[in-house]
């Protein structure tokens, strides 16, 4: 066994190998930041090239642009307010409020290094406990994922500090947009209005666009902000570019409580980033007890490049893929005759180990390339706004453009633009909006098919265990702060942490 | 005593109306949308009155909860000890709101027919002018590099389908 371990490690270090994990970490990067590219797109491009290759050649080039696209999700975030990928819109909201504070270098510098601790514990339950937490992540039945995304929703509204009824009425109709569409178990039209168009639903990539990049273009449409009416300085201080080792330091906590859930929840299938990156964000405040912005981005970029390690898990444990990338990945491994479950360990087990060094290469060639680019990327920010500004326009109207071919994609962004626009003027949170579109069709399938399998009775929700408590934790989080609110007893606001 | 404490309480009650305007106005639309959302049901197989799991089911649910939650947001504007004044939306903003929802309308429509080469730096040239730049020179190098970059970076190296038009295919 120890020799098996050596000659992976050697294996994965032949040039060939580190080359092609570079190459891969170089385009998730590119792909990750670009508005309108996903991470599955870039696989599904680079999958012909790798029939050729090597199987460790090939599984170094994915698992290298996979781990590099979750990082470079949030530079487009943290720099232009644009998500790259769903996972990072959590990270936009603290990343690009600290750009705007002229700490963009903070910002991208958390980020980055987030992302690779994050990585490297989920590389670590990976290795360590697979097995044990791919039998934690079997008990998890259409009632156990349905009360997860509840206590994802739920804590993310209670989260509104202003309102938290407009952040649970924000989530609702984000959950009733998300009905748009052909029903998912019986194929009944449901609000189409007879448009051909409505009936494959709405896609979450040109809403999130929409709803991040819009409201910002409308602010600074005429080269002046529309709200305090100040006009543009082309010089816009960048800030420190990277902080330093105690300012790590006091983000440890916020960073292991993103890669802890983004590894199990990661590790669930089919419960996705999203969850992980907005729940981590959401605790890490809560144990703060005060406003720290980086913290606001340390703990969602853990979780998600940890949500990478633990989507792993049960895809070479068990063979199930829990998101659409890990299912590209199992095709490639399928490809080259290797068929991920128990007996890859038994039968294969020197390419396992050949995963799990390309998993720390990715993560390691991941820190290396961003961190020495840091200073290229901040560049972005010293292109004047009055030229930066029309660009994201555009990159916008493309990006949501080419997800389908659709100029209906491009009204889909618009409107959700509009949307966002009023929604911030009249106080409703953003943020429960686009959870709930992104998580409403899951919470649909998984509440109906509970149910159905539970002849229709709501008590399956309440007999099993970790569906009890997590319905438990969300009734908690959301319904006592209402109480402390109705009683006059709320706790004073959140101020901002001490550096 | 007792008097003394409705006086107080419809007091404060007519001084949030006049505070919670805007939320008042919300509450107002959210109804509307929520009845407008039973009709909408009430033509789904097996709509109101029906509480199997098809597919009315859970825009039922939502709908009761959407009106659940704006019933809790009128209370609370009513009631609540300290309502906060409601936002107030400037003219200039709704103006630049229009003006961004016109602009991509405008750019989409014209794209159908002209496609992506020739009316992106036309737009982008246009965007520029309206955020004050005046040099030509900038207008023309930067619309032109964008529109290239963008063209390089989708079409040629990721083979992303950029929008055609029916006259010019560009």
């Amino acid at each position: 066994m120890g020799s098996d371990i050596f000659a992976a490690l050697l294996e994965v270090l032949r040039l060939p190998n580190l080359a092609a994990t570079a190459a891969g970490v170089l385009f998730g990067l590119f792909i990750g930041s670009t508005p309108g590219l996903t991470i599955s797109l870039g696989m599904v491009l680079v999958l012909p090239l790798t029939f050729a290759m090597d199987p460790v050649t090939s599984i170094c080039l994915l698992l290298g642009l996979y781990t590099a696209g979750m990082t470079g999700g949030s530079f487009s975030a943290i720099l232009l307010n644009i998500p790259g990928t769903p996972s990072a819109s959590a990270t936009a909201i603290d990343g690009f409020e600290m750009t705007k504070q002229n700490r963009a270098g903070e910002a991208l510098g958390t980020a980055i290094v987030s992302s690779f601790t994050g990585g490297l514990i989920g590389l670590i339950c990976l290795v360590s406990i697979a097995p044990l937490i791919a039998r934690v992540a079997l008990k998890f039945g259409s009632a156990e994922l349905f009360a997860l995304v509840l206590l994802g929703l739920a804590m993310i509204c209670s989260f509104s500090q202003k309102s938290r009824i407009k952040g649970l009425l924000a989530g609702i109709l984000g959950l009733i947009i998300m009905i748009v569409g052909l029903d998912p178990m019986s194929g009944t039209p449901r609000f189409t209005f007879g448009t051909v168009r409505l009936q494959a639903g709405i896609h979450f990539l040109p809403a999130m666009i929409g709803l991040f990049a819009i409201p910002q273009i409308i602010n600074n449409i005429r080269g002046c902000d529309s709200e305090t009416g100040e006009c543009f300085d082309d010089e816009q201080k960048l800030g420190r570019i990277l902080p330093g080792f105690r300012f790590f330091l006091k983000r440890m906590r916020a960073i292991l409580v993103g890669a802890i859930l983004g590894t199990g929840i990661g590790a669930i299938p089919g419960a996705g980033g999203p969850i992980a990156v907005f729940l981590s964000q959401h605790t890490a405040k809560k144990l703060k007890k005060c406003d720290d912005l980086a913290d606001g981005v340390a703990a969602p970029e853990a979780a998600n490049n940890a949500v990478a390690g633990g989507a792993l898990i049960p895809m070479l444990t068990l063979g199930i893929p829990g998101d659409p990338i890990t299912a590209i990945l199992l095709g490639a491994l399928t490809i080259h005759g290797l068929i991920p479950g128990p007996l890859l360990f038994e039968n294969n087990a020197f390419f396992v180990y050949c995963i799990f060094w390309a998993v720390l290469l990715a993560n390691v060639l991941n820190l290396v390339i961003c961190l020495s680019s840091i200073k290229v990327w901040i560049k972005v920010l010293n292109v004047p706004q009055r030229i930066l500004m029309p660009l994201i326009f555009i990159l916008c109207i493309v990006g949501s453009f080419s997800l389908q071919n659709s100029f209906f994609d491009t009204g889909i962004m618009l409107f959700f633009g509009i949307l966002a626009f009023f929604m911030r003027k009249f106080g409703f949170p953003i943020v429960p909006l686009l959870l709930a579109i992104i998580l409403g069709p899951a919470l649909e399938e998984h509440l109906r098919m509970a149910l159905i399998i539970n002849q229709g009775s709501p008590s399956v929700f309440f007999t099993r265990p970790i569906s009890l408590t997590f319905i438990l934790i969300a009734v908690v989080s959301f319904v006592v702060p209402i109480i402390r609110s109705l009683t006059g007893r709320e706790r004073p606001g959140e101020g901002e942490c001490a550096e | 005593m007792n008097e003394n404490n409705s006086h107080e309480f419809s007091r404060r009650v007519a001084a949030n109306i006049s505070r919670g305007k805007t939320n008042l106005f919300i509450v107002a639309f959210l109804l509307a949308f929520s009845i407008f959302m039973f009709v909408m049901i009430g033509r789904l197989p097996g709509g109101n009155y029906d509480n199997t799991l098809n597919a009315a089911f859970m825009p039922t649910l939502l709908n009761y909860l959407l009106v659940f939650m704006t019933l809790l947001l009128l209370a609370f504007t009513l009631f609540a000890r300290d309502t906060e004044p409601g936002p107030k939306v400037n003219r200039a903003e709704v103006q630049d709101m229009l003006l961004t929802a016109a602009l991509v309308i405008v750019y989409v429509q014209a794209m159908k027919y002209l496609g992506f080469l020739i009316m992106t730096p036309l737009f982008m040239a246009g965007l520029l002018f309206l955020n004050k730049t005046r040099k030509w020179q900038t207008i023309l190098i930067t619309s032109v590099s964008v529109t290239a970059a963008i063209f390089l970076l989708f079409k040629v190296l990721l083979n992303v389908q950029l929008p055609p038009g029916r006259w010019i295919n560009g």
